[in-house]
């Protein structure tokens, strides 16, 4: 039998959660702890300060539970709640310019062990390209990508209308696109 | 760098049919995660991050976490029902002795206005993380309530034909400051945010409104000189002081770690 039919979706999860059972958050943490860490570090220099965000982002998923509604989709609930903190980060820090990760940071979550080297410099490429990208651009094009966000979820976790966002994320893919050929030259 | 997951979705798929740039940078994209996982080392960090998330929420326990745990529209309730019961505790044990001659719609319109801010105030302050921040617009809504109490007292003076002198009027600073404090404590703890991410001028400015908003109920002295100086700053020495006291535990917590 497929073992994905069988495994709960995110929704189910946090409604149990809710109602008590911890085993429930141990997996929304394994499901999402490592797309909230590689969505923090874009734009964080240190693997640190990328933590603190996630652990935070789980306290506030603790602290909001009794907020979430049931039919409500918990994806885009939690990636707002990320972005809001990293916004408040950045404003704590009185810096609100991004200070991307380096490198090597982020290929130390992002690649697999044993992935041929040649996979592994495309990431590192991908990376390098996303981080010469606008914010605005950058965080759509990491959320629709990167945490599988629609873009309606995508509007609602940025705060912008649904056609800004895809203007964005357009515009987002095409300068990429236009960095990778640049860099494979 | 991108999961399966992140190519199945239906907006992306339609995206993808209509856009030539994209569909070609997803095939690159997807050529380029085709493998994706944790290194070991990755791992034993997201584990040792658990540890951590799983420590913190050991700490949410006792009466303010439970506070602050609690559905929004519950604790925007209960700040409502503590700032309203505030107001009115002071105007039904102390109440202005002018009260019978006091132009009635003045101090309704006076009163309503506050209320409305104060009630804006405190849904910006206690917005949940899940919805999109609106920190400009709680900012501006401060900036507002830090103004008009300054605007309420700089109105022509209501002419009574036995005005209460100046000096009669001694306790309206405690007594706002007491009360405005009390609320700021109270949104604090209803406040899901970290110390560190709070804002201070909007839970100051919450606070300086309510104390405006009890006094008008309070306070008999109609002189503008009075409501200017004593009633209107209530919400900048709330802002003041809350700084100096975040500051000051700023410094012990500091000093505690070195």
């Amino acid at each position: 039998m497929d073992h994905a039919i069988l495994a709960p979706s995110d929704e189910e999860l946090m409604a149990a959660y809710v109602a008590g059972d911890h085993a429930a958050f141990a997996e929304l943490f394994r499901r999402y702890a490592p797309v909230l860490l590689r969505l923090m570090q874009h734009r964080l220099r240190r693997r640190q300060e990328a933590d603190d965000l996630v652990q935070q982002t789980f306290l506030q998923l603790h602290r909001s539970r009794h907020d979430f509604r049931k039919g409500a989709a918990l994806r885009p609930w939690l990636f707002t709640i990320a972005l809001n903190l990293r916004f408040q980060h950045f404003r704590a820090c009185g810096r609100r310019r991004e200070t991307p990760l380096d490198v090597d940071a982020i290929e130390s979550v992002d690649t697999a062990v044993g992935a041929p080297q040649e996979q592994f410099d495309e990431s590192r490429e991908i990376q390098a390209a996303l981080k010469k990208l606008p914010s605005e651009q950058r965080d759509v094009i990491v959320l629709h990508w990167l945490a599988g966000l629609p873009f309606s979820d995508v509007s609602r976790a940025v705060g912008a209308s649904v056609n800004a966002v895809k203007v964005r994320a357009h515009r987002g893919y095409v300068s990429l696109r236009k960095l990778l050929r640049r860099a494979e030259r | 760098m991108l999961g399966g997951a992140a190519l199945a979705t239906p907006s992306l798929k339609e995206h993808l049919e209509a856009c030539a740039d994209c569909s070609v940078l997803a095939v690159e994209l997807s050529r380029s995660s085709a493998a994706p996982g944790a290194p070991g080392g990755a791992e034993a960090k997201l584990d040792s991050l658990r540890h951590r998330v799983e420590g913190a929420l050991q700490g949410e326990r006792g009466l303010v976490a439970q506070l602050r745990s609690l559905p929004t529209r519950w604790r925007m309730l209960i700040a409502s029902v503590a700032a309203a019961t505030m107001a009115l505790a002071l105007a039904v044990l102390s109440p202005r002795v002018d009260l019978a001659v006091y132009p009635l719609g003045r101090m309704m319109v006076s009163a309503a206005m506050c209320a409305v801010l104060l009630v804006a105030i405190m849904a910006q302050n206690l917005r949940p993380l899940q919805a999109p921040d609106r920190s400009r617009r709680a900012l501006f809504l401060a900036w507002v309530a830090v103004i008009a109490p300054f605007s309420i007292a700089l109105l022509p003076e209501a002419k009574l034909a036995h005005p209460v002198p100046f000096n009669d009027a001694h306790d309206c600073l405690l007594l706002g400051t007491v009360g405005g404090a009390a609320l700021m404590t109270l949104l604090g703890t209803l406040d899901r945010r970290a110390v560190a991410h709070r804002s201070l001028l909007v839970p100051a400015a919450a606070g300086g409104i309510l104390a405006n908003l009890a006094l008008l109920f309070h306070c008999p002295v109609t002189s503008p000189l009075h409501l200017v100086v004593i009633h209107a700053p209530i919400g900048i020495v709330l802002f003041g002081g809350h700084k100096g006291f975040r500051a000051a535990r700023m410094r012990i917590a500091r000093a505690g770690a070195a």
